[in-house]
């Protein structure tokens, strides 16, 4: 694993590729993070997701988004379009690094709905996995306020007097206006579509967005898969908050996915 | 303006690290913050903790250092056995080391939260090199100003006067009927959860339930016996290490005053090398923005006593 920055100077990104031990595919993978708690407590996860791909003679780049974990900026002032640019912008570095054509992305929760923007206007996107994605934005904000609410009751029983729910932060992270607005518009099942050669959605969550996603995913990418995870991998539980969680059977089944032919 | 570059040190197993420097690169005669992992969160902490306090480093004209420990973050696992202790201590030195090797860097501040601020003060007991310290949530022994808080905050709990009723009733009639009760069980170590793992599930009152009531979740870390804290604290303070304390109101059970740390050493003479924070509407990992603006000001401002006056910005 080589833990590198890349893109502008003035905006550096943080990034490990992990090469393969012997001969490459020819298709490589960038995988998205998702964002604050769920990418803290996904570090792991991804990390040997990244590790078990290159035994498989994947290249692949992990990173972290602009503004958060060690990439430069601050959280406070990302934009989901820079985040769409800078997941642009590790393909390109996954590219020009290894000379791979085609390049598949793995987005887990809030990643996958970047990694399926980022997709829109490429050519060289071959499949998209979608990990647990981030359906719809504007439940997932919602969601997102109450864990906080309820990550804090929990952790300060004692304090009445100033309320948990506020606008503008959500367990640790700030969420700007402009963010939040961003982030409202999601919705996965409305396209428009990636362009990719196909996508596949691996789900836990039986929510009314994971079924509207079921219906439409044919719609929006023809050859496409939904598929049913069997174990919760608890990413939105308020338990899990600040625990590392690394999911063995979604990391085989994405595995198995980006084998396929 | 500051800069930030990735840090290997070792080859395999290596350990990762990321190194924010002012512009101008690491001056040798400045001490380098080194911030440790807390529990198995990667590197850059609980809401970028580790982040802000690094690159508040760099721009102070410091350096700052965020590493991942063995087997956590970007580091790979040590293969020896030594336990996680001695492991971890092992590479924090083994940071320093490279960083005096390759920097000529030679004084240290060690920071860390919970488990991190552990690993920070052992190291610190165990290498000269370490100048000061920031300990969040770290060791805390319990106090008479301790004990009068929590019995003081559980009698004036809403409903706790008719639970006495209550139970002076129930009392008054065991002592009338004896009935054989199996024995309580033993009260659980009073350390905090480690930020690596889930909370316990709390009711509204649920810290004094914890203490009360029940084996508690595994996840508790101990602490080591107060006199040889104190001990440990003399040898540091005598070789001219400063300290940062901070501590979050969320372990009520164990720390609900700001000047418990103080009187916990009462036989520690700190002289005017100690500071201690009680962030009283903070959880244990400093959760909410304004907790954590509060966190990162402390820790700024600590810092800001090491610069040497070549450091200083002329203005």
């Amino acid at each position: 694993m080589f833990p590198f920055f890349f893109g502008s100077s003035d905006r550096p990104l943080f990034g490990a590729h992990s090469p393969p031990a012997k001969s490459a595919r020819d298709t490589a993978i960038v995988l998205v993070p998702p964002l604050g708690q769920e990418a803290l407590r996904a570090h792991r996860a991804i990390r040997q997701l990244g590790l078990r791909l290159a035994r498989d003679r994947f290249h692949t780049l992990r990173f972290d988004l602009g503004g958060t974990g060690d990439s430069a900026g601050d959280f406070a002032d990302a934009r989901l379009q820079a985040w769409v640019e800078d997941t642009r912008t590790a393909i390109d570095e996954l590219r020009d690094r290894t000379g791979v054509a085609r390049v598949s992305l793995v987005g887990l929760r809030l990643g996958a709905a970047l990694a399926w923007l980022a997709a829109q206007d490429r050519k060289d996107i071959d499949k998209i996995v979608l990990w647990e994605p981030v359906v719809r934005g504007a439940s997932y904000l919602v969601e997102l306020r109450r864990r906080h609410e309820e990550f804090l009751r929990a952790e300060l029983p004692r304090r009445r007097t100033a309320p948990f729910a506020k606008d503008g932060e959500a367990l640790g992270f700030p969420i700007s206006r402009e963010l939040a607005d961003a982030v409202r518009a999601i919705d996965l099942t409305k396209g428009p579509s990636p362009n990719a050669r196909c996508a596949v959605a691996l789900v836990t969550a039986e929510g009314e967005d994971e079924r509207a996603f079921e219906a439409a995913l044919p719609s929006l990418v023809p050859r496409s898969r939904f598929s049913r995870l069997p174990v919760s991998q608890s990413w939105d539980s308020d338990e899990a908050v600040n625990s590392s969680l690394v999911p063995s059977e979604a990391i085989d089944a994405i595995i198995a996915t980006l084998g396929e032919k | 303006m500051i800069r930030e570059k990735v840090l290997t040190v070792g080859e395999s197993p290596a350990l990762v690290g990321i190194l924010s420097e002012p512009e101008q690169g690491l001056d040798k005669n400045q001490p380098v913050l080194v911030v440790l992992n807390s529990g198995l969160l990667p590197r850059v902490g609980p809401g970028r903790a580790a982040v802000l306090a690094t690159r508040s480093a760099a721009e102070l004209g410091l350096g700052g250092l965020r590493f991942d420990l063995s087997g956590v973050g970007d580091s790979d696992a040590r293969r020896d056995t030594a336990g996680f202790e001695d492991r971890w201590v092992a590479d924090t030195r083994a940071v320093m080391d490279h960083l005096e090797k390759t920097r000529g860097v030679t004084r240290f501040i060690l920071m860390g939260l919970c488990s991190g601020a552990d690993n920070s003060f052992e190291t610190g007991v165990r290498d000269e090199r370490v100048v000061g310290l920031v300990l969040l949530d770290g060791y805390a022994y319990k106090t008479p100003g301790f004990f009068a808080r929590y019995y003081a905050r559980r009698v004036l709990a809403p409903g706790s006067l008719g639970r006495l009723a209550e139970r002076s009733v129930s009392g008054l009639l065991r002592r009338v009927v004896p009935v054989r009760r199996p024995s309580p069980p033993p009260p659980p170590s009073p350390s905090p959860p480690s930020p690596s793992q889930p909370p316990p599930r709390l009711t509204e009152d649920g810290h004094d339930e914890l203490l009360l009531s029940g084996p508690q979740p595994q996840y508790w870390r101990d602490f080591p016996p107060r006199d040889r804290v104190a001990q440990n604290l003399r040898v540091m303070l005598r070789r001219g290490l400063t300290l940062c304390v901070i501590h979050s109101g969320a372990r009520t059970m164990l720390y609900n005053y700001a000047e418990q740390f103080r009187d916990a050493f009462r036989d520690v003479d700190f002289g005017n090398a100690l500071t201690v924070h009680y962030l009283e509407n903070a959880d244990h990992t400093f959760t909410e923005l304004a907790q954590q603006a509060l966190l990162q000001e402390a820790i700024h401002t600590f810092l800001k006593e090491f610069r040497s006056p070549t450091s200083r910005v002329p203005w």
